[in-house]
């Protein structure tokens, strides 16, 4: 490298590299500034007015966040909201490792259930949803035929309140061959020698698990779990293409309930606060992940 | 910091990571306060209409401009657009139309006509539905007002369309729309089903006035399962409004307080609950086309449903004979449910006078009778020529048309039915009786509305 040239002008060369490598980023960054920052920032602008999309905005200050405290629907949709994403997670993270681990080894088949595992996540949301929709039709649905074969009473699945949301979370099983494959290659990266090691000193399968497994998983866990909390709380399709927030509104997750509000109500000032308190909400829970991740999350290269 | 780094910093110029966030802090805060004060210092929110000329009566023929039709149709509905707007431009050639077909219905395609109107770019002619024109001129002076288009138009008699298309169409008392079609709801029926059971028509009855509550749930026994099928009746829980104007009952009054929760509205509602709970309907809370599928597929002898769906079931007709009447009277009321379908003028086009002309062309007559195929007549003088009382399954849409009605449109948008679907969910899967159910939907009405 030629320092002398960087001694004589370096800030015209620095410049210079830097407009390059700007330039190059360029599409992306208007990409990124017109179609993500620029509708966040405006998001938040109109969260301060009462704004009925066909009218203009009108500055209201914190009505929106203040009207947010007594809201049933939205005190609603935060519960079904977090109960979504706490099982979801558990789903996405717990299951999605356990079958990694399964599928873990060489042998016949292993590549056949390993795709299996996988294919799922392939089919989209609406055909999912149609799918599951029809097998768990109340009256004439594939599931309720069998259960009456067998002797036992007709369920309500989604015309029930009480089972529609656990059903919706267990759809979610679909959605989690990515998961899966992400704890697949990251199980197959463990140096084999720790297992070695462990087992020279009369470790069994759970120790092995809690104590080399787990460690050396955990970079992934942590990614899989920031991962599965973002999907989580922006569910939509599936209770917009299953039950439309029913039935009595124990679907009503919190995005449909800015859609309704924004599109059904018009009222995109209230929706865009709504829509902020969910990104902070979202943001904030990622942070605290994060945070505490340097408690249970080891890296094996540390960078000092 | 010691000498080196101090060096290394100079000779790179590499900034410190404090430095770096430092800066984008200071750049996401200033955008976030610019943003804010732009926000504060947006209009008052009131829109400027444009002033617009009053129709004059001007020659068809030297009547100009550009018209843009928002409106949904495929197949022969849109078929039949294009006929109305042949003979649209057969009367007023130097007007340009330009119909933009849509791919959803009006309420799917809603929030896109919200955004083309909040980016300033309405359609000049909308094809509208229910409480949109409500919404869209008590949100935001969208819709122009009709009432001196219709006062200087001498050839437009505005009593000849039938009562509930006209109240549908205004606004605190302002006409802001033109009723362009009404669907009033049906009872489709199996006629072989009927036949075999040795019931009599539903339609026959409707005619000699005895399709009434005792002869409605005779038909409902005698077809559950019989011959196959599983349940006598189907219907969709969406369509609960008619459930109640059946025996008279009422959700909203005229000052918009709730009533689902008074009168004959409840024991309606408690009637048709029992039909699911006691398996002679299915559930009808998740839609999804399994209550139209179960009587397609000859499970469900009866379906209830509005008249728009007659036509596709002539098209592809299913596997037996099948036939439609009015809905039943209870507590001898006759009452229905109607879907009320207008055409609006955007109050920021910029030719109001071709937009009225294209507007009142559609609605005329000639312009209803060629629609009628695919869509019931507004008008009582499109009636015969439409053949309504000719054709075997349209033979009681007068009598319907007469008796039908609307829950009243509010600002809210399609809040009231929100409310109402929420409280109802329990009641259909059980968990709750008409009573308690219509009471909690009325509570969530006002909450809704206030």
């Amino acid at each position: 490298m030629d320092f002398s040239n960087l001694i004589r002008n370096p800030r015209s060369s620095r410049s210079r590299e830097a407009l390059a490598g700007y330039l190059f980023a360029a599409p992306w960054l208007i990409g990124l500034a017109v179609f993500q920052i620029g509708p966040l920032l405006a998001s938040f602008a109109y969260s301060f007015t009462d704004y009925p999309i066909i009218a203009k905005p009108k500055f209201i200050g914190m009505d929106n966040y203040s009207r947010m405290l007594g809201d049933k629907l939205f005190l609603t949709s935060i519960r079904v909201t977090l109960t979504y994403t706490v099982f979801s997670v558990l789903i996405y993270v717990v299951a999605s490792l356990f079958l990694a681990m399964l599928c873990n080894r060489s042998g016949q088949g292993v590549g056949l259930v390993r795709l299996l595992v996988f294919l799922p996540s392939l089919i989209p949301p609406f055909a999912a949803a149609v799918l599951w929709g029809w097998m768990f039709n109340t009256d004439f649905g594939i599931v309720n035929y069998v259960l009456t074969s067998i002797g036992l009473p007709q369920q309500g699945f989604f015309q029930s309140p009480s089972q529609a949301l656990p059903l919706t979370i267990i759809l979610g099983f679909w959605g989690m061959g990515s998961a899966f494959l992400i704890y697949l290659s990251g199980l197959q990266s463990v140096p084999t020698d720790l297992y070695d090691a462990i087992v020279i000193d009369g470790a069994g399968l759970l120790r092995k698990f809690w104590h080399i497994t787990l460690p050396m998983l955990s970079p992934v866990i942590l990614f899989n779990t920031i991962i599965g909390i973002v999907i989580s709380f922006q569910v939509f399709d599936l209770a917009w293409l299953l039950t439309r927030g029913g039935p009595a509104n124990s679907t009503l997750v919190w995005v449909l309930y800015i859609y309704r509000t924004a599109f059904e109500q018009f009222e995109m000032g209230y929706s865009s606060a709504l829509a902020v308190v969910l990104f902070m909400t979202v943001a904030l829970t990622a942070g605290v992940i994060f945070r505490t991740s340097r408690w249970w999350v080891y890296y094996e290269a540390k960078i000092d | 910091m010691d000498i080196q780094k101090q060096n290394q910093e100079f000779v790179l110029g590499q900034s410190t990571r404090r430095d770096f966030i430092k800066k984008v802090g200071w750049g996401v805060g200033g955008a976030l306060v610019g943003s804010s004060v732009l926000a504060a210092c947006g209009a008052d929110g009131e829109t400027v209409v444009p002033d617009t000329t009053i129709g004059e009566v001007v020659p068809a023929a030297e009547i100009t401009g550009d018209v843009s039709f928002w409106a949904w149709g495929a197949g022969l509905e849109g078929e039949l657009i294009g006929k109305r707007i042949e003979y649209f431009k057969s009367k007023y050639p130097k007007v340009n139309v330009e119909w933009e077909p849509l791919a959803k219905n009006g309420y799917e395609e809603y929030p896109a006509l919200l955004a083309r109107m909040a980016a300033g770019d309405p359609p000049d002619v909308m094809r509208l539905l229910n409480f949109q024109p409500t919404q869209l001129v008590s949100q935001g002076s969208a819709l122009l007002a009709l009432d001196d288009y219709i006062a200087a138009t001498p050839d437009f008699d505005a009593s000849d369309f039938f009562d509930v298309g006209m109240r549908g169409s205004k606004v605190d008392g302002t006409t802001y729309a033109i009723p362009d079609n009404g669907e009033p709801y049906y009872i489709y029926y199996n006629s072989d089903a009927f036949k075999a059971a040795g019931l009599d028509d539903p339609q026959t009855l409707f005619q000699a006035g005895m399709w009434n509550e005792e002869a409605f749930t005779k038909s409902i026994d005698a077809l559950t399962g019989k011959g196959g099928m599983k349940f006598g009746i189907a219907f969709e829980a969406w369509t609960y409004d008619n459930f109640c104007f059946m025996g008279g009952g009422t959700i909203l009054d005229s000052s918009l307080k709730a009533t689902i929760d008074q009168g004959a509205s409840p024991a309606m509602l408690q009637y048709f609950a029992d039909l699911v709970k006691n398996g002679k309907a299915p559930s009808p809370v998740v839609g999804g086309g399994a209550q139209l599928e179960a009587f397609r597929n000859g499970q469900a002898g009866m379906y209830l449903m509005g008249a728009w769906w007659g036509g596709s079931l002539d098209e592809t007709p299913p596997g037996f004979k099948w036939n439609m009447t009015g809905l039943p009277s209870f507590n001898g009321v006759r009452g229905c449910k109607i879907e009320v379908g207008t055409l609006g003028i955007s109050s920021q086009t910029k030719s109001p006078d071709a937009a009225w002309a294209f507007v009142k062309t559609l609605t005329d007559t000639t312009g209803m009778v060629t629609w009628s195929p695919v869509a019931t007549p507004m008008r009582k003088s499109a009636i015969e020529p439409a053949g309504l009382n000719k054709v075997q399954w349209k033979l009681d849409h007068q009598a319907m048309l007469e008796a039908a009605s609307f829950t009243p449109f509010t600002t809210k948008g399609n809040a009231v039915d929100v409310a109402v679907s929420a409280a109802l969910d329990l009641m259909w899967a059980g968990k709750s009786s008409a009573a308690d159910a219509t009471k909690e939907a009325a509570k969530l009405i006002t909450e809704a509305l206030n």
